[in-house]
Formats: C-alpha cells, sequence, structure tokens
C-alpha cells in the first residue's frame, strides 16, 4: 500500500514539474492571462449587461485554456513517454501500469487545478474592475460563491477530458489519432444534453425520430459535458445547490475512476502486444 | 545586381501583388454588402447554433449581438463639397431579426437582445411589433427579477399596438417585479382604467400596497393613484345606474347629482375636477377632457 502510495505520489509530482517546466504550459498561460485582459476591453463593448460579459468571458478564457492544456500538454506529456522510451524506464520498476495512468493522470490534474486557479484569479481581478466600474450592471443575485462553484465545475470538466484523453491514448496506435478522438468526444459531450433533450422533447427530431433507446444509450457512454457548464449560471447568479455541484463532483469522479479503470485495461494489453 | 536589391524588388513585387488582390476582394465584398446587409453565417437553426456553440454559447450570443449591432446604424460619409450625407442602408430586416432570435436562443437572458431589438425593429422600418414582443417575452420569462421586458412590452402593447387596457394590465404586471419602479403601477392603473378595467386597476394597486411599507419612495403616489382610480369606479357605477333609470348617458357628471343617483361626487385626491368626454370616459387628471390631448406614456429607456 505504502509503495504504491509513493509511486502515484512520485509519478504525479514528476509530471506536475514536468508540466511546469514545459514551454507549451507557459505559452497557454501567456494567452490567458492577455485574453483575461481583454476582458476589460470586450465588456466595454456592450452597452447593458457588462457584468454578465465580463464573468462569461473570463469563465470561457479558463475553459479555453484548459481544454488547451489537455489537447495539447497532456497529450504531448504522454506521447513523449513513449516516444523518448521513457516508460520503459518507468515500467522496469514496481510501478504497475495503473500506477503510471493514475500517477500521470493526478499530475496532470494538478497542473490544470493550477491554471485554473491562477487564470479564475486573473479573471477575478479584471471582473471586479469591471463591476466596479459598472455597479449598475452586476446582476441582482450575483455571488463570487456562485462565482467559484462555476470555475470548479470548470475544473471537473477538464478532469473529465483529461480521463477522455487517458482512453483515447491507450487504445490509438498514434497521439494525433488519439488527439482527433479526444477532441470528437469533446465535441459530442458538449452536445449529449441537447441531443438528448430533442429526441426526448421533440416528436419530429428527423434521423433521430424513434431513436430514442439509442441516443439514451450513447448519453450513457459520452460524457455529459454540459451538465458542467455554469457559465451563466454564475454570468447572472442564478440558484446552483450545493446538491448539485456535488452532484457533479460525484459524477467526474465516478466517470473518470472507470475511464482510468478502461484505460489501465487497454494501456496493459498494448504494452503486452 | 546586388542580392539585396534583387530581393528588395522581389518583396516590393510580391507586396504589391498581395495588396492589389486583397484590396480588390475587400471592394468586392464592400459592394455585395451595401446591397443589401445581412450576416447569413448566423442564419441557422437554434439547435444548430446551440451544437456549434458548445460551451461558448454565452460568447456566441454576445458575438452575435455585437454583428447585429455592426450592421445596423446610420452611416455617414463625406461628399464632394466636404459636407456629410447619410448613406440609405437597405437592411435585410427578416435575416436581422432572426439574428436576435437565434441570440436568444444561446442566451434566453442576455439584456442587449432584447434592447437592441426594440430599439429597431418595431419602429417604421421595419415595423415588425409581434417578433418584437416575442424577443420580449423570451427574456421576460429568462430574467425574473428585471421588470424591462415587461414593461417594453406594456411600451409596445400602448403605442404600436394601441390597446391601452391590455397595456395597463401588463404595466401593472411588471410593477409586481422586486425592485420595479412605483411609477409602472401609476402608469398601469392609468392605462387600465383607459380601457375599461378599473376594477382590475384597483385590485392589483390594493395587493401592491398591501405589500409595501408606506415609507417606501412612491407610496404615497400610489395611494393617490388608487383613491383616484376608486373615485373614477363610483362614478362609472354611478354612470350606469343613470343610463339604466334614465334610457341615456349624462351629458355632465354633475347630472349624477342633480338627478339624485349620488349625493355628492367623490373626492379627487388631485383636487382636479372628474371629467366625463364624449366617449362616456371619465378622467380624474383631466379636468378639460372634453377638448384635451390624448394622454402620453414614458417610454422605455
Amino acid at each position: 500500500m505504502q509503495q504504491t502510495l509513493s509511486n502515484l505520489w512520485h509519478l504525479a509530482l514528476s509530471t506536475f514539474i514536468e508540466g511546469i517546466r514545459h514551454k507549451a504550459l507557459w505559452a497557454i498561460v501567456c494567452l490567458a492571462i492577455v485574453l483575461t485582459m481583454a476582458n476589460i476591453f470586450v465588456a466595454e463593448l456592450f452597452t447593458w449587461d457588462l457584468g454578465k460579459v465580463s464573468v462569461e468571458f473570463g469563465l470561457s478564457s479558463v475553459a479555453l485554456t484548459g481544454l488547451l492544456l489537455v489537447f495539447f500538454l497532456g497529450m504531448k506529456i504522454l506521447a513523449d513517454d513513449l516516444e523518448r522510451n521513457r516508460i520503459y524506464l518507468l515500467l522496469s520498476r514496481p510501478v504497475a501500469g495503473w500506477h503510471y495512468i493514475t500517477g500521470k493522470f493526478l499530475g496532470l490534474a494538478l497542473i490544470l487545478a493550477l491554471s485554473t486557479i491562477i487564470l479564475g484569479l486573473a479573471a477575478v481581478l479584471s471582473m471586479q474592475y469591471v463591476l466596479w466600474q459598472y455597479p449598475s450592471f452586476v446582476p441582482p443575485n450575483f455571488s463570487w460563491l456562485t462565482y467559484a462553484m462555476a470555475l470548479a465545475c470548470q475544473w471537473l470538466a477538464l478532469l473529465v477530458m483529461l480521463a477522455v484523453s487517458f482512453l483515447c491514448f491507450s487504445f490509438a496506435s498514434q497521439p494525433f489519432v488519439a488527439l482527433l478522438l479526444a477532441v470528437s468526444t469533446y465535441l459530442v459531450g458538449q452536445n449529449m444534453e441537447l441531443l438528448r433533450r430533442v429526441v426526448l422533447e421533440n416528436t419530429h427530431a428527423g434521423i433521430l425520430t424513434g431513436q430514442i433507446k439509442m441516443v439514451m444509450a450513447l448519453s450513457w457512454v459520452f460524457p455529459n459535458l454540459s451538465l458542467f457548464d455554469k457559465k451563466l449560471v454564475a454570468a447572472y447568479g442564478f440558484a446552483f445547490s450545493g446538491q448539485e455541484f456535488l452532484l457533479l463532483g460525484l459524477y467526474c469522479l465516478s466517470y473518470s475512476a472507470l475511464l482510468l479503470f478502461l484505460s489501465t485495461l487497454l494501456f496493459n494489453r498494448r504494452e503486452l502486444a | 545586381m546586388p542580392v539585396l536589391l534583387r530581393q528588395g524588388l522581389l518583396f516590393i513585387f510580391l507586396f504589391g501583388f498581395y495588396a492589389a488582390s486583397y484590396n480588390t476582394l475587400l471592394n468586392l465584398r464592400a459592394d455585395q454588402a451595401t446591397a443589401s446587409q445581412r450576416s447569413v453565417g448566423w442564419d441557422l437553426p437554434p439547435n444548430a447554433l446551440k451544437a456549434l456553440a458548445g460551451e461558448f454559447k454565452g460568447l456566441a450570443a454576445d458575438l452575435m449581438v455585437l454583428d447585429i449591432g455592426a450592421q445596423l446604424g446610420t452611416e455617414v460619409v463625406r461628399d464632394a463639397k466636404g459636407g456629410y450625407r447619410i448613406v440609405t442602408k437597405h437592411f435585410d430586416w427578416d435575416g436581422i431579426a432572426r439574428l436576435f432570435v437565434s441570440s436568444q436562443a444561446l442566451d434566453p437572458s442576455f439584456q442587449q437582445t432584447f434592447m437592441l431589438a426594440e430599439g429597431w425593429l418595431p419602429w417604421e422600418p421595419p415595423g415588425m411589433v409581434a417578433e418584437t414582443q416575442e424577443i420580449l417575452k423570451t427574456a421576460a420569462r429568462n430574467r425574473p427579477w428585471d421588470w424591462q421586458p415587461t414593461h417594453i412590452i406594456g411600451f409596445n402593447t400602448y403605442y404600436f399596438l394601441n390597446r391601452p387596457g391590455e397595456a395597463g394590465q401588463i404595466y401593472l404586471e411588471a410593477a409586481k417585479t422586486p425592485h420595479a419602479p412605483p411609477f409602472l403601477a401609476i402608469i398601469g392603473a392609468r392605462l387600465a382604467q383607459k380601457g375599461g378595467q378599473t376594477e382590475a386597476a384597483i385590485a392589483v394597486m390594493k395587493s401592491m400596497l398591501s405589500e409595501k411599507n408606506s415609507e417606501e419612495p412612491g407610496y404615497a403616489d400610489m395611494f393617490d393613484r388608487l383613491h383616484a382610480l376608486e373615485g373614477v369606479l363610483v362614478l362609472e357605477k354611478a354612470l350606469q345606474q343613470y343610463e339604466k333609470t334614465f334610457g341615456q348617458k349624462p351629458s355632465e357628471l354633475v347630472d349624477l347629482t342633480n338627478r339624485g343617483i349620488l349625493a355628492t361626487l367623490p373626492e379627487n385626491p388631485y383636487n382636479l375636477p372628474y371629467c366625463l368626454d364624449e366617449n362616456g370616459v371619465i378622467y380624474f387628471d383631466r379636468p378639460q377632457c372634453r377638448s384635451a390631448a390624448p394622454v402620453s406614456v414614458q417610454a422605455p429607456q
């Protein structure tokens, strides 16, 4: 048990340090800071609801940057291990396949957490400026707690996407193929809720008419990422219950754990082959 | 020829080629845009737009509204004599209305969308009042904290559709929104009474006053308006009684006391005499109602 925890910790820490040292991370963070500062100027383009525009732009910057980190930095770190044969060095030690997958996942999750916190705080500064400049446009029920919860949801969605990337990486023959699969899953996941509702609520859903079972089955396979999207909730100060937040956390945890488990199975098979 | 000179000439040639081709392309696009100002890029069904926007729906709505704002507006250009002239634009109003609807599909609560729609669509041209009302109703449903969408629906109902009674009811509905300004209830009661719905106006005013503190700003104005409406209601009922008894309408309100229908005329809190116009409508704020100009309603801000 101690050996397992030690392996996971060292793998997570080494991945985190590798990510921090990576130039791509800092390029993405610089882009995000520029985007966040642009928030001030973008909000000025509007006449009404400036607070909403500012909060939403800030959270969107976090989401976009997180996605870039998952798709490029995360995949790059995993691919580098294989291409530079570092993975054999690791697996020749008493490190199981699931240690490797989970340790890498935790390390990248830490990087995502760090970038979300940095970007979230940068967004808070720009938002605070806009809200201070235009107090009459602050939504009546706006709360920083809801904003923090929305930011956390953004991180949870990124974790789910990270787990998806691991699964794609585990069975794809090329990193590029894994990237394509992960991006496609992201696009499907963002629209899973829309698709589900179109089929359930619309009796004239074109080619989807009568395909309720298939769509419902797909909605259990693909991640329902739109559930984590709380940008408008934070921007307008809509109600966001602690219960929903907790359930989202559990959904993220269970779905990610399942994908990591499948990733490990595929990864072990891949190594054996 | 030195290498540097050759490279410089090649650069100038390539840059000239690039500038000419790009400028021609821009001119072509400008000509096409003048023929009909429209943005077809966004012209997709709402669900398709939602699918394309993914988690950036709000940003897409923002961008769409900026696009509409950029298309609309007055263009002023300098003429040959050094003066200015206004360019007459031909807008694709149906396309613009669809853009507003699409923007609302992505973010149904966005204030910029319905305010911009109200600023352009119901006026002539294009006179798209029904479309504007739908946009405003969507906004009202999705902004339960905001009195403005309902207030603007009320304004449009009165100003464009000329239905004062219905407008009054809508104003009174808007007045129920938390933190709504007191003038909404006052205008609402005025219009509802004008539209023959005095009792409904009184009931709403009473329920609103029961939830307010007498210290609140606007309470006294609403209280006066309620008393004035109660006076109007007494007179309306007396008019009906008069007509029933004598088979004709009175020519003026004093006939009600002269012929014994009322002992005295009700008191007007505004210290003005009530007035009966040719159509049988009673006014509490227009003592010269038989010759006065029509009442105006405050436009949305």
